[in-house]
């Protein structure tokens, strides 16, 4: 585990995404799903005990762990008001579970994905031939830093979308020598059994895009130029907070993904935007490189939806 | 689109996920001229750099998320790649390493300045020959060295610190060629600064020129005539690569093999003013 999980107060239940097995990109040594790893695992929070799992990549070799931020809400599904948890996973697959039981509702790629033919009833993945890591190099969709990394996607009520940060590239996964020992981790040099190189040119952009939360269809999408790094925050006023590998700061329309606004802030914005309330005023946040930027809206009667600068 | 050059295979990314990092790093197994001696013991540099460095800078260096620095040394010297490494790069991505202390940093700045050494000793051709070959086919006239010649085309003053031999080699022979798909950071920052593409705005004025910048909102295109031309893409009805496309014309048949080998090594001699 390494990225926030999520905590359901109602129910009392963390969620947590769990890594990849190692070595990650040579399984030979441990065959079957290596359970729980690459899994969304739902635990009691005063206990420690796991009330389910879900397993979204059984047999991970292309290091595509499931440690993306889970996403708690509660919506409508075939008529029918359920409890959800959504993941869009590094495997370029977003999910969608009923979290207070763990069932796989929905499926489908919100990214290239080259690996599986597609999900089966319960959700586990269809795999496809020639997908394996060879010592030559076998090119895979989603790249080796997943559909989705880190940086967490968000979600609107108002909108019923998920935001969420994509990545579209593919890599050549590269199998080597086993070589895990104890004391090695994942992905280390002489632990990860292999590597990947990176694929870039015209196919390579990253993007953010609005998914129906409940079914995953793209609504929208607002292509950015270059690697971007940044998570998305939705507000209540109908933006769209992220950046862009070139340092914009920006926000969208939550509604169409259309671009309201943008600053550029001079250097590298890789943490999420933030917003946040003092004394009724709001209040946006996004740190770049070394400094802190804030941003708030004049004080007039009618303010105008986007923000103004402050510093 | 997919394509890749035999000449540099097997490259290995790997993740480090447990730094929160997740960013590759490349290690070229092969395609590097092959060293027939083998060293009696690795340097003690090279676990560490393979540990700390390699994950963004590649397992020889030659970049991957984060630039090329085969060629480090000769920019900056070891004084100047210990300073970044003790210092990071805040922005970049670059971190301070405080956990391994003085004496395990020379070591990594050691090794760092042994690729610099390794990269330059494997010249295809005659610089010397290629130096005259540069001057009379007019290179000048549009590319800068140390200050000198004319600035439609890249200034190459560190052109060696930045494209391997094979890249300046297709460089000369293929201009505009389409970015291969293992170029490093390094060689894809080359390529699309020198991309050429034609612009229509939504009242249908039409700007064709070099890519100087772009990003998400705007793009600088530089015309025939040396003049930029800032653009909001928000403004723009087209935005069009001209990928093949180039002002400079192929020097494909215009150079015999040697000659070629020849301007590729002095080219890949230039490294800085100093």
């Amino acid at each position: 585990m390494w990225n926030a999980g999520s905590y359901d107060p109602e129910t009392n239940t963390l969620y947590w995404g769990t890594g990849n097995p190692a070595p990650d990109w040579n399984g030979d040594g441990r065959l079957g799903d290596n359970l729980f790893t690459c899994s969304l695992i739902a635990v009691d929070a005063n206990t420690g005990k796991m009330k389910w799992y879900f397993q979204f990549s059984p047999h991970e070799t292309h290091d595509w762990d499931s440690a993306q931020p889970p996403i708690l809400f509660d919506a409508a599904v075939k008529g029918k008001p359920r409890k959800l948890v959504s993941l869009a996973n590094r495997n370029g697959f977003y999910y969608v579970l009923d979290r207070t039981t763990g069932e796989f509702l929905t499926g489908i790629p919100f990214v290239k994905q080259t690996w599986a033919q597609g999900l089966d009833a319960k959700g586990r993945p269809i795999t496809l031939p020639n997908i394996e890591p060879t010592v030559e190099g076998t090119l895979v969709y989603p790249a080796i830093t997943g559909g989705i990394n880190w940086n967490s996607p968000s979600y609107s009520p108002l909108t019923g979308l998920f935001y969420v940060p994509a990545r579209e590239a593919g890599s050549y996964y590269i199998k080597g020598e086993e070589k895990m020992a104890p004391g090695n981790s994942v992905g280390m040099v002489g632990g990860g059994g292999g590597g990947a190189k990176f694929m870039t040119g015209d196919d390579v952009y990253t993007t953010v895009r609005g998914l129906e939360a409940t079914t995953g269809r793209k609504t929208w999408e607002f292509k950015m130029t270059g690697d971007a790094w940044t998570g998305t925050l939705a507000t209540a006023g109908g933006l769209v907070f992220s950046a862009d590998a070139g340092s914009n700061l920006f926000a969208l329309d939550a509604l169409t993904g259309k671009p309201l606004w943008h600053l550029q802030v001079g250097t590298a914005v890789r943490a999420n935007p933030i917003t946040y309330a003092v004394d009724g005023e709001q209040y946006v946040v996004a740190v770049a490189g070394n400094s802190v930027f804030a941003f708030t809206l004049p004080q007039v009667a009618q303010a105008p939806q986007a923000p103004a600068q402050g510093h | 689109m997919i394509r890749i050059r035999s000449s540099r295979v097997a490259a290995l990314v790997f993740i480090l996920c447990g730094f929160g990092l997740c960013v590759p790093f490349v290690a070229f197994a092969a395609g590097r001229a092959p060293q027939a001696t083998k060293p009696a013991a690795a340097p003690p540099g090279k676990p560490l750099f393979e540990g700390a460095c390699a994950v963004c800078h590649g397992m020889d260096g030659s970049g991957g998320n984060g630039p090329n620095i085969r060629h480090a040394a000769a920019r900056l010297g070891p004084n100047g790649i210990e300073d970044l490494v003790k210092v990071g790069f805040i922005g970049s991505g670059m971190p301070t390493f405080p956990q391994l202390g003085d004496e395990k940093i020379r070591q990594i700045v050691d090794y760092v300045v042994s690729f610099d050494q390794e990269a330059s000793g494997t010249q295809p051709g005659d610089a010397q020959k290629g130096k005259e070959i540069y001057r009379s086919k007019n290179c000048s006239q549009c590319h800068i060295v140390n200050g000198q010649g004319g600035n439609l085309g890249p200034d190459l003053t560190r052109v060696g610190t930045r494209l391997s031999p094979g890249s300046l080699s297709d460089a000369i022979t293929s201009p505009g060629l389409k970015l291969p798909l293992d170029a490093n950071l390094a060689e894809r920052a080359a390529f699309r600064a020198y991309l050429m593409q034609r612009a229509v705005t939504k009242d249908g004025r039409e700007i064709t020129g070099l890519r100087v910048n772009d990003d998400t909102f705007s793009v600088q295109l530089r015309d025939a005539g040396g003049q930029i031309h800032s653009l909001r893409k928000l403004d723009l009805q087209k935005l069009e690569d001209l990928p093949g496309k180039s002002w400079m014309p192929s020097y494909k048949d215009g150079l015999s093999e040697t000659q070629l080998n020849d301007l590729v090594s002095y080219l890949a001699g230039l490294r800085g003013a100093r």
